[in-house]
């Protein structure tokens, strides 16, 4: 809204967190953390996508070049990276769910009385519960990916 | 006052002269209570009076003396120093705002941005009652409960120096800006909720929000600005739904009886010379 351009109007040098102020120096509350991991996962994931399209279009090439290009990704160490790869992804998808429905004001439950001990909303049961259920569903689907994986290279 | 312990105050200090922070120690005596404010006002008394901070309130009123407190925003007055647990304390100055002098920074990007979302009551009906009240709008119990908590803000911009969004972006509303937009819109007695909503419906600001939580971790009057601005956006769905009704504002109370004899108390006079004109040049640039 037109504040970084009247920088110059405070004579002076902000002292922004920035970009490292994401996880930063600053003592973080649990959906911090989340938030962070949230962030890195995605850009991860876009990473990750970009190199997925480049080996698969090698199928464009005829099938020499995509038998190549498989030969290189198809070995144990490649299947872990792709395991953490589910991980994030999997990380991203629930903790995503739980970010639409909360961001929407769901599950957020009605404003307080400011009376001490102060409340506040994300550290009550309802939304700290639901995070739970989303690490208990997560761990369940990374098993499952887990299993599938060790099935290729193992049995 | 009987001296627990010794503390080292490890304070980053903006030059602006040099244009680069200093980092200065000083060891202070500590009493039991003693507060890090106190502990500021030990050092400018007795050991560097060239030290820059602002207080005024000390009681966690004014919200003014707002600084990063072993890394985390925190107001220097209603924070003590045994309870920090620590024998160095790093004292920074706020974050996310313009550095003026050791641990002073400016707060007007800040206030800009609240006023930005009009934080008084709108009234389609504005005429002589709204300028020249005489009478209360209507209001209940549930009603006040709706936006009370909102409304105990002191505008200290800790939440604004937490929030990872407002690190980055310097256009961003801030957690305040917009839980403040809410507490108004939440207001039964107010009628301006499509035009609030316009102003923070943008990526600058509702949704530049990630639930990241620090705001409602760092305020110390428990206003909880993140569940604020989650309700905020849910207003901007319903209204883009279709759901969101033009609202109509409660009305006046009943007049009191008259009263024989009984005259209307006047507002206690300006102390500082000038500041009636000032406070009628704000009211004439901002709310007109
Ligand atoms: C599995 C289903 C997915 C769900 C439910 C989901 C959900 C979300 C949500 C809700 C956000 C906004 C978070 C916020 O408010 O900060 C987000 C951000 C993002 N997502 Fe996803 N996502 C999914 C899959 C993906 C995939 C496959 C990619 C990569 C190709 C991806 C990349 C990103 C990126 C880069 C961001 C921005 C991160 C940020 O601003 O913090 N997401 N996602
Ligand atoms: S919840 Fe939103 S406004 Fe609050 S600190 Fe996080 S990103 Fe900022
Ligand atoms: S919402 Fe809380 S932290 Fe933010 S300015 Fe108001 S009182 Fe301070
Ligand atoms: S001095 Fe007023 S809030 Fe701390």
């Amino acid at each position: 809204m037109g504040f970084a351009k009247r920088e110059k109007k405070y004579k002076s040098k902000y002292n922004m967190t920035g970009t490292l102020g994401w996880i930063g120096n600053l003592r973080m509350n649990m959906e911090r953390y989340l938030y962070f991991l949230h962030r890195v996962t995605g850009i991860g994931l876009v990473l990750y996508l970009i190199l997925h399209i480049l080996v698969t279009s090698s199928r464009m090439y005829g099938e020499g070049a995509y038998e190549i290009s498989h030969s290189i990704i198809n070995n144990p160490i490649a299947d872990i990276g792709l395991f953490f790869v589910m991980a994030g992804l999997i990380f991203h998808g629930v903790n995503g769910i739980r970010l639409i429905l909360n961001e929407y004001g769901f599950l957020l439950g009605k404003p307080t009385k400011p009376v001490y001990p102060y409340r506040q909303v994300l550290k009550t049961r309802g939304p700290r519960y639901f995070i739970l259920l989303m690490i208990i569903i997560g761990a369940i689907l990374l098993l499952i990916v887990g299993y599938e994986l060790l099935l290729v290279w193992v049995f | 006052m009987e001296t627990v312990k010794k503390v080292t105050f490890r304070i980053k200090r903006w030059i602006p002269e040099e244009g680069k922070f200093r980092i200065d120690a000083f060891e202070i005596p500590v009493f039991r209570g003693m507060t890090v404010l106190e502990g500021l006002i030990y050092i400018k008394e007795n050991l560097d009076s060239s030290l820059a901070f602002r207080r005024s309130c000390r009681m966690a009123t004014c919200g003014i003396c707002g600084i990063i407190i072993n890394g985390k925003p925190m107001l220097a007055c209603a924070t003590q120093i045994l309870h920090l647990n620590s024998d160095t304390i790093t004292l920074e100055p706020l974050k996310n705002l313009p550095l003026v002098k050791d641990l002073v920074v400016d707060h007007t990007p800040f206030f800009e941005k609240q006023r930005l979302i009009k934080p008084y009551i709108i009234r389609q009906d504005e005429g002589e009652e709204y300028w020249n009240p005489t009478r209360e709008y209507k209001q209940t119990p549930e009603e006040v409960e709706e936006y009370l908590q909102f409304s105990y803000c002191l505008t200290c911009a800790l939440c604004y120096a937490a929030c990872p969004t407002s690190g980055t972006n310097k256009n961003y509303l801030g957690p305040q800006a917009l839980m403040n937009a809410y507490r108004f819109i939440a207001d039964s007695r107010d009628e301006g909720v499509f035009i609030r909503l316009d102003i923070v419906d943008s990526p600058d600001g509702c949704w530049g929000c990630h639930l990241a939580g620090s705001c409602s971790d760092a305020c110390p009057k428990g206003v909880d600005p993140a569940l604020a601005i989650q309700l905020l956006r849910k207003k901007v769905i319903e209204r883009d739904l279709g759901y969101l009704k033009t609202v109509k504002g409660t009305s006046l109370v009943s007049p009191l009886p008259h009263i024989e004899g009984a005259k209307r108390v006047e507002p206690p006079k300006f102390t500082i010379r000038g500041a009636k004109k000032k406070a009628q040049e704000i009211l004439e640039k901002y709310f007109k």
